[in-house]
This record gives structure tokens, C-alpha cells and sequence, in this order.
């Protein structure tokens, strides 16, 4: 299958799926679909040798993550000196906290973009960690490890939004 | 320890996809970018090529003088494989016949690459040493492989010099299969489904990814294939690239053995 075909294939079958995953890798919709637009350019604008639907796909949501987390490096860098030109943001109300939903929503967003692709592709798409490793191009433990890390970043919010037990740590199952 | 409930977790990630408002792809500006990408890749190198292809000219007139086809059986688009490293030159002892001594030895672009290749029943060629190497290469392919079909491996292609690399690749990257002692029991080089010509630009740390052919098959069978057996393996590629300046040797880059298993 010619590249522009598999292009054309993935955007009608994958395209809402791509969209969504971009958004919650984001937070925000506003800028998802244009992200995804430049991850599938990133994936064919240049040659690659006996490109599937799948490995596809995997290229596109590769792209999409590596942009996030470009962005967020700018992002950082941007607060880290944003003091200098600017009065500091308002923070959102303390009260919202009371809320474990928008408290769940609020720790989801500050997970980094590692940690967040692999939480989205368990816990939205029902990937395999070997599954995730291979469309992130990562190793199984590595893919294991920012699961952890965020199931325990997230680990007081669930609790409260959950049955209300406290429990432990966070433990990933393959 | 126990995990935490995932079910709030799934509950906020389904809630938050059902509440965004997914934008629309257009898909007439991908395609239309992703050709202009492409065609920015081609121009870029077109000079490259056609000053490669002068190459090739000279080294067949030089070849045939000076009697160097004695590897000839092999066919000149075979990938071949190698320490990540420029190709040495010819043994200055190799008759030179009527060829100028102060031209740079065609024989260096030609036949060097092919002298550095994997061979079926032969050691596996050293991976690459990034310290000191232009190119570097990865490869990896999802397992097990049942024996005698056939994946994809994806082979990853590095600049990790401080300079631009333009060229080529003639040929698409060689996969070869080693058993556990590092002996070359399968090879694989699709050049069949190459271009003849595929530019190649990258800058330092710059990447570009690959797809080639990998066959559980043994490549000691002669004209009959014999799937390899069920086991623990080992998959190396290699590449090739051809620099755009012909006063530049050939780089031929050697990936470090993986894990394959072959079931």
C-alpha cells in the first residue's frame, strides 16, 4: 500500500481516536487535532519502507508524545522565567480541592507526558504494558516504572474518588 | 502493596474524551505537506545523486583496468554491514593499472562496503562504536517470530557526528539473523522493493527510521528454504550511505546485536 493510501486509511479510521488521545496527553482540545496534523506530517513527509496501518499508527502517537513533551519543556522553561515579565498567575481556588473528581482531573494534568501516555494508553485504550512499549518505543520496565510513579502521584485522589479505603502503594500488573 | 482503585482513574479518562470536542483532521493539508517534506528531501540531495552516479561510472572504467572485480560475483546493490566506521581504503599493493595515483580510489566507494558485509556462515560484523563513529544504527523487531515467516525489523539510522551527512542509501538496510554464538544463520537484503536511490540528510542527532525485511529462514539452505529452528537468536542490520561528495568514503554502519526469538 502506497504511503498516501495508509495516510489517508489511518486519519478515516484513527483519526478520532488520534484526536482524543492528543487531548488527554494535553489536557485540552483546542489545539489536538493540530497537533495530530503534525505528528502524521512528521510520519509521512519522510520515506519509510513497507509502512503498515499499525506501525502507522504507533509512528503518529510516537510523534504526538514527543511533541507534548517538547512543549512542556518549553512550558517549563517559560514559568521558570515568566516571573521576570509578568505578576504572578491566580491560583485556582483552595476549595476546589473538596472536589475529588477536579482533584483527580487537576493530578492527571500535572502527571509528566511520559507518564500520562502511558497512563491514557492502560487506562483509555486498555493496552498491554508490552503493547505500550511497542507504541511508545520504549522498554516493558520503563513502561512499568511511569505507571507506577503515576498511579502513586494519583494515588490519594483515587482513594477519595474510589470507595473511600485508604490503600497502599501502587503496583502495575502486566 | 496494593494498587490503588482504577476505576475513578478509567471513570475521569472516559469522562474528559466524551467532553472534548475532537477538532477535525484535514487530511488534503497532510497529504499536501507530507509531499512537500518529501519533495524537500529529494531536491536536496538530487546533485548528490547524480554526482554518485558520475561515481559509479568511473569506478566500473577503473574497476575493469585495473582487474578489481574479483568480488565481483556479488551484486553491486547488496547492503553490506560493518563497524560503524568510514570504509578503509584499498591495500595500497592492489595494481592500480593506468588510473592517475593522486585521484581518489573509486575502489574505496564501490567495493569497500561490500568487503565490510555480513556473510551467511560467518561471524556477525562488530556493532558500530558511537565514540568515535558518524553514523550509528539500531534495530528492532517485535518477536517471537514463528520460523520461516517473515516481520518487519525497524531499523533506526543516527547521525551521531558533529557534521551533516548528505548521501544516499542504494540499498535497503541489510537484516541478518545470528545464532547464540554469534554466526550469521539468516540474512535478509530486500533490495527488491528499494529505489534505486534514496536520499538521505541528516543533521548531527538528527534520525531517520527504516523498515526492513527479517525472515526466520536459514540462509545456509542453498535454493531450498529451511525455516530456522525454534530459539533464542540475535538480529543485527546494517547500512550504508553513500555521501553526496564523492571525495567521501562510503559509510557503513553496524547495528549492536538484539534478542530475537524464533518459535
Amino acid at each position: 500500500m502506497a504511503w498516501d493510501e495508509v495516510a489517508t486509511q489511518l486519519v478515516r479510521e484513527r483519526g478520532t481516536a488520534l484526536v482524543r488521545y492528543a487531548t488527554l496527553l494535553t489536557g485540552r482540545d483546542t489545539d489536538a487535532a493540530d497537533l495530530v496534523q503534525d505528528a502524521l506530517v512528521r510520519t509521512f513527509g519522510r520515506p519509510r519502507m513497507a509502512l503498515t496501518l499499525t506501525k502507522a499508527e504507533a509512528y503518529v502517537r510516537r510523534a504526538i508524545l514527543n511533541a507534548v513533551i517538547d512543549g512542556s519543556r518549553r512550558e517549563r522553561t517559560w514559568r521558570g522565567i515568566r516571573h521576570l515579565v509578568d505578576a504572578p498567575a491566580a491560583v485556582a481556588a483552595a476549595t476546589d480541592a473538596s472536589d475529588e473528581r477536579i482533584d483527580l482531573a487537576a493530578r492527571l494534568r500535572a502527571l509528566s507526558p511520559r507518564q500520562s501516555a502511558c497512563v491514557v494508553l492502560r487506562y483509555y485504550e486498555d493496552l498491554t504494558v508490552d503493547q505500550i512499549a511497542a507504541t511508545l518505543g520504549i522498554s516493558a520496565g520503563a513502561v512499568k516504572r511511569y505507571l507506577s510513579d503515576a498511579l502513586r502521584s494519583l494515588s490519594t485522589a483515587l482513594d477519595a474518588s474510589g470507595d473511600g479505603r485508604k490503600r497502599g502503594g501502587a503496583d502495575v500488573r502486566t | 502493596m496494593s494498587a490503588p482503585d482504577e476505576g475513578p482513574l478509567r471513570d475521569e479518562l472516559r469522562r474528559r474524551a466524551d467532553a472534548s470536542r475532537p477538532g477535525h483532521i484535514d487530511l488534503d493539508e497532510v497529504l499536501e505537506r507530507s509531499r512537500s517534506a518529501r519533495r524537500r528531501g529529494r531536491n536536496a540531495v538530487a546533485g548528490g545523486v547524480a554526482s554518485a552516479a558520475a561515481v559509479l561510472v568511473a569506478v566500473g572504467v577503473v574497476g575493469s583496468i585495473a582487474g578489481v572485480g574479483g568480488a565481483g560475483t556479488t551484486t553491486a546493490d547488496a547492503p553490506v554491514s560493518s563497524e560503524l566506521r568510514e570504509v578503509a581504503p584499498a591495500s595500497p599493493d592492489e595494481p592500480t593499472g593506468v588510473a592517475p595515483r593522486d585521484q581518489p580510489s573509486s575502489g574505496d566507494v564501490a567495493l569497500g562496503p561490500l568487503a565490510a558485509r555480513n556473510r551467511c556462515g560467518a561471524p556477525v560484523v562488530a556493532a558500530t562504536d558511537v565514540s568515535t563513529a558518524t553514523l550509528a544504527v539500531s534495530v528492532h523487531a517485535d518477536g517471537p517470530l514463528p520460523a520461516g515467516e517473515t516481520t518487519e525489523a525497524e531499523v533506526v539510522l543516527t547521525n551521531v557526528g558533529a557534521a551533516t551527512v548528505e548521501g544516499a542509501l542504494r540499498a535497503a538496510p541489510s537484516v541478518a539473523v545470528a545464532d547464540g554464538d554469534g554466526t550469521v544463520v539468516g540474512l535478509r537484503a530486500d533490495a527488491a522493493a528499494w529505489p534505486a536511490s534514496l536520499p538521505v540528510r541528516l543533521a548531527p542527532g538528527e534520525s531517520v527510521e527504516l523498515s526492513a525485511a527479517v525472515e526466520a529462514v536459514s540462509c545456509a539452505a542453498g535454493r531450498v528454504p529451511t525455516p530456522l529452528a525454534a530459539g533464542a537468536y540475535q538480529l543485527t542490520a546494517t547500512v550504508v550511505v553513500f555521501p553526496d561528495d564523492p571525495a567521501q568514503a562510503a559509510l557503513v554502519a553496524a547495528a549492536p546485536l538484539v534478542p530475537l526469538r524464533i518459535e
